[in-house]
């Protein structure tokens, strides 16, 4: 089998052009946070779930809708509470009287659109949580035997409060297992402040226009699906999975030692993905270890369970990611000693 | 081929002589320093096996080999290279890519310039392999210079002591055998004695009954050889008195005569049994008659013809010298074994090994009992008479006092007619011999009373209380 071929310079050049053009809008809207935007982008073209996690006011919501506006897919802000059902996500059968009769007529719920808001997703009980679960993996909802397809893309955008805990329901394992991405949103320098209270008056965002139309989105998707990933890459991203697991060989012992649950295949899936969106991003026809490494801290540090251990010696999820990247060598052979450069 | 593959390959080959390089001076290091202490434990405890050892060298033709086949299983594949290749040029993975998937527009995006690609390849350092191979070299090759050590004899075992000397006496009795001197129940005796001694010493060790009883049947089979020699010896001097007298027969009368013919028919008596086996037979027939006749009678009837007689005489006499002659010779053949072997005294320390016969050194098993004794170069110490003690001072209580002399006599201490008494009688070595005793420090002064009480005993002079 001939091997597909290569992205031209020249899809690769116009794809380029329009991910700048959403990269700049989303500028505009979030000041200051290039490397986050970059990240959200990665994640969208690699269809993937965002989770944002990030103290009250850094922008995550405004991010999200940020996205919507300028992709120009239709979007819904569900605002995730306790008495939050399921029925309320993912819509529910009614009674309708139709021709002289009555029949129950499936009304769709917000999860039905391009882009859904879930905020403050660990606000909702593990029931309503779990709504999402289907939709997420599958894009698709069933509600009382009937399967409804959601339209394509879908994406989950969701936020959560690290503070503010009490009457939260962490989000189950699996749950955070179907998000591509955990961005941690961190704060913004002075000199970013300082903008922000120069030219936002009542901190209204400006208004944005779609930069990228349905069509061109498309073609993104196919464009991301095509970036190459050299078979050494994939070893990489391979081993440094594996490196989370504490049963395996190469395993640092970093890793024996502190983490109890390892990351999943779908994770692996998630970073060969998400690595291709960013070489596309990076304008780049393939995928390198660098865009591993740069997509690796978001898409494995919520994919992990630390022992009890760890916190006690002051490591963290991303910590630990971060060591097992510098651990784990790109090839797994080094230069031999007698023809070192 | 586009010239990304040919670097990939150059890399790649690069690397696979970096890990043959590697594996070599690994396994050359381990080969060198099993060949040298190879080497040096033949020169210290196998020194026979020099210079045989060296083959052992050989297999270090084998290492080239043993290492390009560990190379070949624990090779970089061609996906590493390219990977470590697009790593150090900083392609970000188009390297990789255009490998898998060949595209033209992308390759020119690889770098062009030769110098680039050139810089990436990695160097063969030499002095690493150098540095890991050296050592192990210099101790092989000095291993080689170690001056082999000193050939000891074999040590004799008493089993191989045993089969040794039973040896020795097997073939002492088989060329008494040869050269016909024993009689048969002599050579039967014997031949059980010898046996009777291999089966003791088979398995034990020799005991000093055991070596006395070897040592008798050497003597034994010495003195066969030496009763055939003189039996020979005599009986050629009665023929010579006997040809003698026939030569001058008026002086001696037929009584004599006879009695000289009596003395030679007794000593011939072992060569007339020799003739009667058959074990002479290049003799004349008259001769030989004159032999048998002797060996059944036991008289020698000599031919009346003078003539005859005298011709009879001189082949008697003829015989007589060549088994004389061939008795000789065949004792010089067994010189090494019929006179207790190459070694004067028989001590050998192993096999023709006789190293040990100077004086002194004596043998393995019994040492030698005719070393001269000499006396000479006597202890530097024989003349001490004590062993000699090194005492602090012991008298000058008054630093203005001083040492005038050392004798090997008691001090003599006159008492002055003007001694002082009192308090000076303390200090002043006029007072007296208890002032002077009291000055002397008591470990001094007991060690010259013994040293003075030795030399009174020895000259036996009676010991009158002194110190």
């Amino acid at each position: 089998m001939s091997p597909e071929p290569l992205l031209s310079p020249e899809e690769v050049s116009s794809s380029r052009e329009v991910i700048s053009r959403l990269l700049d809008g989303l500028g505009q809207a979030i000041l200051g946070q290039e490397v986050l935007l970059k990240l959200a982008v990665t994640c969208i073209l690699a269809r993937g779930h965002l989770l944002l996690e990030g103290l009250p006011g850094l922008g995550k919501t405004e991010l999200v809708k940020s996205l919507s506006a300028l992709l120009n897919l239709s979007f819904r802000r569900v605002q995730f509470t306790p008495d939050l059902l399921p029925g309320d996500i993912v819509g529910s059968p009614i009674l309708e009287e139709q021709d002289g009769g009555r029949r129950l007529v499936f009304h769709q719920g917000p999860i039905f659109a391009n882009l859904l808001l879930a905020d403050e997703i660990n606000r909702a009980t593990p029931k309503t949580q779990s709504a999402l679960l289907e939709a997420m993996q599958e894009r698709r909802v069933t509600v009382m035997g009937t399967t409804h397809p959601l339209p394509l893309p879908f994406f989950v955008l969701a936020t959560q409060n690290p503070i503010e805990l009490e009457g939260t329901y962490p989000l189950p394992e699996a749950q955070l297992d179907r998000f591509a991405f955990k961005i941690q949103v961190d704060g913004i320098g002075p000199e970013t402040l300082q903008t922000i209270i120069t030219k936002r008056h009542h901190g209204e965002p400006p208004v944005l226009k779609p930069v990228v139309s349905a069509d061109e989105l498309d073609v993104l998707f196919a464009r991301v699906d095509r970036v190459h990933l050299p078979e050494a890459v994939a070893n990489y991203i391979a081993r440094l999975v594996s490196a989370t697991h504490a049963r395996y060989e190469d395993s640092p012992e970093v890793a024996r030692q502190f983490i109890r649950f390892g990351a999943s295949p779908r994770a692996a899936i998630a970073l060969a993905n998400t690595a291709r969106a960013a070489a596309l991003i990076a304008g780049k026809p393939n995928v390198g270890f660098e865009e591993v490494k740069f997509v690796a801290p978001s898409v494995l540090s919520h994919r992990i369970i630390l022992d009890y251990s760890a916190r006690m010696e002051g490591w963290d999820n991303p910590s630990l990611i971060q060591e097992l990247i510098a651990r784990v060598p790109e090839v797994d052979r080094e230069i031999p000693a007698d023809v070192r450069v | 081929m586009q010239d990304s593959h040919r670097w990939i390959q150059r890399h790649w080959r690069r690397l696979q002589w970096g890990q043959f390089l590697g594996v070599s001076a690994d396994y050359l290091a381990m080969c060198l320093v099993g060949l040298g202490s190879a080497i040096l434990l033949v020169k210290l405890f196998l020194p026979q096996l020099w210079p045989h050892a060296l083959w052992l060298g050989l297999a270090l033709c084998l290492v080239p080999f043993l290492a390009w086949r560990k190379v070949q299983r624990v090779r970089f594949t061609r996906t590493e290279a390219t990977a470590l290749l697009d790593r150090k040029l900083q392609a970000g993975g188009l390297l990789m890519t255009l490998s898998e998937a060949p595209d033209d527009q992308w390759q020119q995006h690889l770098p062009r310039v030769e110098h680039l690609w050139r810089e990436s390849l990695p160097k063969v350092r030499p002095r690493r392999f150098a540095s890991l191979v050296t050592v192990p070299l210099a101790f092989a090759v000095a291993s080689c210079f170690i001056p082999l050590r000193e050939n000891t004899p074999l040590q004799a075992t008493p089993r191989k002591v045993a089969q040794q000397t039973t040896d020795q006496l097997e073939a002492i009795l088989k060329t008494l055998e040869e050269a016909d001197v024993l009689k048969e129940e002599e050579k039967e005796a014997l031949r059980k004695e010898i046996e009777k001694f291999a089966e003791e010493t088979h398995q034990q060790p020799l005991t000093h009954e055991q070596w006395e009883t070897a040592d008798s049947l050497k003597q034994q089979l010495q003195m066969s050889w030496e009763r055939n020699e003189r039996s020979l010896e005599s009986a050629s001097q009665a023929l010579e008195q006997l040809l003698s007298a026939l030569a001058n027969q008026g002086e001696m009368s037929a009584d004599q005569l006879q009695q000289l013919e009596n003395s030679l028919g007794q000593n011939l008596q072992s060569l007339a049994q020799k003739a009667g086996q058959g074990k002479l037979g290049d003799l004349s027939e008259g001769l030989l008659d004159k032999l048998n006749q002797l060996a059944q009678s036991g008289k020698l009837d000599l031919p009346e013809n003078a003539e005859q007689r005298q011709k009879m005489l001189d082949e008697l006499k003829q015989k007589l010298q060549e088994e004389s002659e061939k008795l000789a010779k065949q004792r010089s053949e067994c010189q090494g074994l019929c006179e207790g072997g190459n070694c004067p005294g028989g001590q050998c320390q192993g096999e023709g090994q006789c190293e040990g016969n100077k004086p002194g050194q004596g043998g393995v098993t019994r040492g030698r009992g005719d070393a001269p004794m000499i006396w000479g170069a006597e202890s530097d110490l024989a003349n001490t008479k004590f062993k000699e003690i090194v005492l602090p001072p012991g008298t000058l209580d008054d630093p203005s006092e001083q040492i005038l002399g050392l004798t090997y006599k008691e001090p003599e201490v006159n008492v002055a007619e003007t001694a002082p008494r009192g308090e000076l009688r303390e200090t002043d070595p006029s007072a007296g011999r208890a002032t002077w005793d009291r000055k002397l420090n008591p470990r001094h002064r007991e060690t010259v009373r013994k040293f003075f009480n030795a030399e009174r005993k020895a000259q036996s002079i009676p010991a009158d209380g002194g110190l």
